[in-house]
């Protein structure tokens, strides 16, 4: 199955691969990836040269037995909406990121600093604006367990990397479910932090309020490693209490598809010493239409000048960003009173159960449309089914993670979502990696062991 | 909610909303798409809630 950072640390200690050979097979692994039919598109660019000489540095640091971290050689894949120094940030647009970047973001400079070989740069909805991988300027990415349904995004090409072997760690960001929503499409495992808890400097901000960068990988364990790595905090995962409380809002859960919600459930009955408590959250409902009124109106506020220059957006995007300018004042104050709402839902849903509980998206990854390839999707109902479960999280700004939980009669990943209080990233993690624990994992239709 | 638009419809729909002269139309999509879902709530009834413009929580470093 994937490689864990544990694995790469092993093999680069007992010398059956060094950081040079490991790049040389991911190097070779994406050019594979693109000569696919069709071409799996989760980068959009990867320097090759910059790839082997940060390889060839840790294999020298290995030799010499000063590796920095456990990830010092080992590959690490950013969105293009962080700047990586040598690359331009694009955010998946045809017309940002004229000029390469001349530094790193805060977080990829910390990843650097552990040793972790920067490896290029992922794809991405453009501008972030949708939950696909859609992106009709560098093409679409592909989930890895099958190549004809979308990876979900906005977050696509680095949820597709981790899923297929490419790297055990992606950078994402998430303003309504960005990292979750592929991660859990992809079949791996998403956090999306506590806001403000991981910096933003060196992030090209489209939604101030509700974005947060975070990590996606291959294992909880190595989402732990890049929480700490990111935080620049050690991160013990906490032992966790019995019984473990999981807060079930009955109402919420029937927004998903039938199979979807009977594999999240069946995972939280395999749970030992764990007991579902009734919630209610009242507004629940409302976080999709809030969420997805603030998303609009902040995000044609951020890309403003793009707008006004005409430049060539997709159509999808283009429309999303001109009803977000349309919307009334009153109506995104409106929408920020919901937030309140929610935040006091949940603030007395806490008093009763340690983490809130969901399936991370209403459906298993839908199969592209053929003519969204081109112009963008606008498919209102299949976009609400993606994020229904995840916007409250951006709302409120308390974390989220998923971790796969299950799969479908196609064999498609299902997401479990887990929500927990304001600054309780760890207790999020350790019911993943509980859950992770105690169901099976399968391996993509398409992916590679950069490990032999 | 809105049907699934085919790339056909986006990019006439995309076109009417960037034109000036129809802005109106453009408000009148927002109002259905964005605006309509949350009209119900009545705020007075639930303790009269002032926005959250940004989520609590101190910030990392």
């Amino acid at each position: 199955m994937r490689r864990t950072v544990a694995d790469f640390e092993r093999a680069f200690k007992n010398g059956c691969a060094t950081p040079r050979e490991v790049a040389e097979r991911f190097l070779a692994a994406v050019r594979e990836s693109d000569a696919r039919d069709p071409p799996l598109r989760l980068f959009i660019a990867v320097d090759a040269a910059d790839v082997r000489a940060q390889a060839d540095e840790a294999t020298l640091r290995h030799r010499a037995g000063r590796a920095r971290s456990p990830l010092d050689g080992v590959p690490v894949v950013v969105k293009d909406e962080f700047d990586v120094r040598g690359y331009p940030t694009t955010c998946g647009t045809s017309v940002l990121g004229r000029e390469p970047a001349h530094r790193d973001a805060l977080i990829v400079a910390r990843l650097r600093d552990a040793g972790a070989v920067i490896a290029g740069k992922t794809n991405l909805h453009e501008l972030g604006v949708a939950p696909s991988g859609i992106n009709v300027h560098y093409g679409t990415a592909r989930n890895p367990y099958d190549p004809a349904r979308e990876t979900g995004g906005s977050s696509s090409g680095s949820a597709g990397a981790v899923s297929a072997g490419l790297a055990p760690i992606g950078l994402g960001t998430d303003s309504g479910g960005s990292i979750r929503v592929p991660a859990a499409l992809c079949g791996v495992c998403g956090l999306k932090p506590s806001y403000g808890c991981i910096p933003s400097e060196g992030l090209a901000l489209t939604c101030w309020s509700l974005e947060h960068p975070g990590p996606l990988a291959g294992s909880v364990e190595d989402l732990r490693l890049a929480f700490s790595m990111l935080t620049n905090v050690p991160a013990v995962l906490p032992e966790l209490p019995a019984p473990l409380r999981l807060g079930v809002c009955a109402r919420w859960w029937t927004g998903a598809a039938p199979e979807v919600a009977a594999i999240a459930q069946a995972a939280l009955r395999r749970l030992p010493g764990a007991r579902e408590v009734a919630i209610e959250l009242a507004h629940i409902e409302q976080s999709l239409p809030a969420g997805t009124c603030i998303f609009l109106v902040e995000g044609a506020a951020a890309c403003e000048p793009l707008l006004l220059e005409n430049a060539p957006l997709a159509p999808s995007v283009r429309l999303s960003y001109e009803l977000g300018r349309a919307v009334r004042a009153t109506t995104f104050v409106k929408a920020n009173r919901v937030r309140t709402l929610l935040l006091r839902e949940f603030e007395q849903a806490f008093k009763n159960c340690d983490v809130v509980v969901t399936p991370t998206t209403g459906i298993v990854a839908p199969p592209y449309h053929a003519d969204a390839l081109t112009d963008g999707e606008a498919d209102e109902a299949r976009a609400d089914q993606l994020v229904r479960f995840t916007f409250a999280g951006n709302l409120t700004g308390m974390p989220a993670a998923t971790v796969p939980c299950g799969y479908d009669a196609s064999g498609l990943p299902v997401g479990l979502q887990i929500l927990a209080p304001h600054g309780q990233d760890l207790r999020a993690l350790a019911v993943a990696a509980a859950v992770e624990r105690v169901v099976e994992q399968r391996a993509p239709a398409v992916w590679w062991n950069l490990l032999a | 909610m809105v049907s699934r638009l085919s790339a056909r419809r986006l990019r006439l729909v995309t076109r009417l909303v960037r034109a000036r002269a129809l802005r109106p139309l453009r408000a009148l999509i927002a109002e259905q798409v964005l605006e309509q879902p949350l009209a119900g709530i009545d705020f007075a009834a639930l303790g009269d809630p002032p926005p959250t413009y940004v989520p609590p929580g101190p910030k990392g470093r």
